[in-house]
């Protein structure tokens, strides 16, 4: 095994499970992850030499490959995944194991985006993740249109706040 | 360009949502490579939206490891793609690894850096034209508030002079009626400095009040006029506490002898208090 493989083998391991988890969030069909995972693994691997550590975050360059990755495929079968029921997703995610490590300090993560409003994450996880544009959100959701940005703005500011100390290179 | 109040403007954040125009979109890519400051914030939040995605995290199927990991394909040494760039469309997109995987040097590959040197080209024209719109508009739209500004204080001006204007037609109205004396007010006592005027029309019995040269109440006080009929005062009403109110219109009254003035607690006397008395004068 080269010096590359095994680096290749260590990103895995510590980076699989949230990177396989914006697949899923995205494309909701384990098909369908499971084969954009793949794509987006393969991609890191080829593009890993391109990766520069002044540019960005490893991890955030990653989950920007896994969301395009998604989002194309997407954009190829011309459908996206059903408007998630809130409360149901809610309890879904926090029935998962989250036994991974994880790329990021997740001591309380979990609690500092639960003092989110839920109308507020909702509206971000339907951009982020649903690749929904402002339009499509306010109709699904029944909100003006300017609301739809106010949340989102809203939601992603304090996310800053609140996730400041797990912020960094 | 004013690298801060496009940043303030909070279209970074739109761009990672997904709430921006296809020309928005490339506007934040491009300036984001221009701008330093433009390029952190975008990283900042970047890495703040990932950070979040964590949240959903899900071990892949187990059988997925050795399948991904035993079957790497050669690695690209250079990839000329940014694969995390945001696309919106794939189609109009070059697919760069096909072309590398085509060992030909063929002319196709100068055709697509032509094609990547014009499209930069034109992408510079655009966030110049951008930019210098931008700037113009920023400007016409402050001069059209300074002139706004000016248009609202001339109109305060000549509202004031209508209501000036308004006052003096009325003072004159009064003052040349044949009808209507006017009964000077002077101070009450030697020392004092004060001088107001009263106008009585003995025909309708109208009296009307002229401030003049009043000194100014104290703040718990308030100015009470009387007039003196058969020996005895009678209210006439508060001198108006309101800057620019010099000239009052009063209850009409029969008979008068004389006119005062009396300085008084706020809303006034039963009687006036006779050592607070500023001025007088008597109907001749």
């Amino acid at each position: 095994m080269s010096g590359n493989e095994k680096a290749m083998a260590l990103i895995y391991d510590n980076y699989s499970a949230a990177l396989y988890g914006v697949c899923r969030k995205m494309l909701l069909s384990t098909e369908d992850s499971e084969e954009v995972f793949q794509e987006v693994m393969v991609k890191i691997w080829k593009a890993g030499k391109s990766f520069d550590p002044n540019k960005a975050r490893l991890y955030t360059w990653m989950v920007n490959i896994a969301r395009n990755t998604c989002i194309d495929l997407m954009r190829k079968n011309n459908r996206r995944p059903q408007i998630q029921d809130t409360d149901s997703n809610v309890h879904v995610i926090e029935q998962k194991n989250h036994n991974t490590e994880f790329p990021v300090d997740h001591i309380g993560l979990k609690e500092e985006i639960a003092k989110l409003r839920k109308e507020d994450r909702n509206v971000l996880e339907l951009a982020y993740f649903s690749g929904y544009s402002q339009g499509e959100i306010a109709k699904k959701l029944n909100h003006p249109l300017g609301t739809v940005k106010t949340r989102a703005r809203k939601a992603i500011n304090e996310l800053k706040t609140l996730l400041a100390r797990d912020i960094g290179r | 360009m004013d690298v801060k109040k496009y940043i303030e403007s909070g279209i970074i954040d739109d761009y990672l949502m997904g709430f921006v125009s296809e020309q928005e979109r490339q506007e934040v890519q491009c300036l984001s490579k221009i701008y330093p400051e433009i390029n952190e914030v975008l990283r900042s939040s970047e890495n703040i939206m990932s950070t979040w995605a964590a949240d959903f995290a899900e071990a892949p199927p187990a059988h997925l490891r050795a399948k991904i990991l035993d079957n790497l394909p050669p690695q690209e040494d250079l990839p000329k793609q940014d694969p995390t760039e945001q696309k919106e469309d794939k189609s109009i997109l070059i697919d760069f690894s096909e072309i590398d995987q085509d060992k030909d040097e063929s002319p196709k590959v100068n055709y697509w850096s032509y094609a990547a040197a014009i499209a930069f080209i034109f992408g510079a024209i655009m966030v110049w034209q951008w930019q210098s719109a931008r700037s113009s508009s920023l400007e016409m739209k402050d001069e059209m508030l300074v002139q706004q500004e000016q248009m609202e204080d001339l109109k305060n001006n000549y509202e004031e002079m209508a209501s000036a204007m308004q006052l003096k037609d009325g003072l004159l109205a009064v003052v040349s009626d044949p009808d209507v004396q006017k009964i000077v007010l002077g101070p009450a006592k030697e020392d004092m400095n004060a001088n107001s005027a009263m106008y009585w029309n003995k025909v309708t019995q109208k009296a009307y009040f002229h401030r003049l040269a009043l000194p100014a109440e104290p703040s718990d006080s308030q100015y009470q006029l009387w007039a003196i009929v058969d020996g005895k005062p009678q209210s006439l009403g508060m001198v108006s506490l309101e800057e620019n109110v010099a000239w009052q219109e009063l209850s009409t009254v029969e008979g008068a002898q004389a006119f005062a003035i009396t300085l008084e607690p706020m809303g006034g006397s039963e009687s006036p208090t006779l050592e607070n008395m500023m001025v007088i004068g008597t109907v001749s």
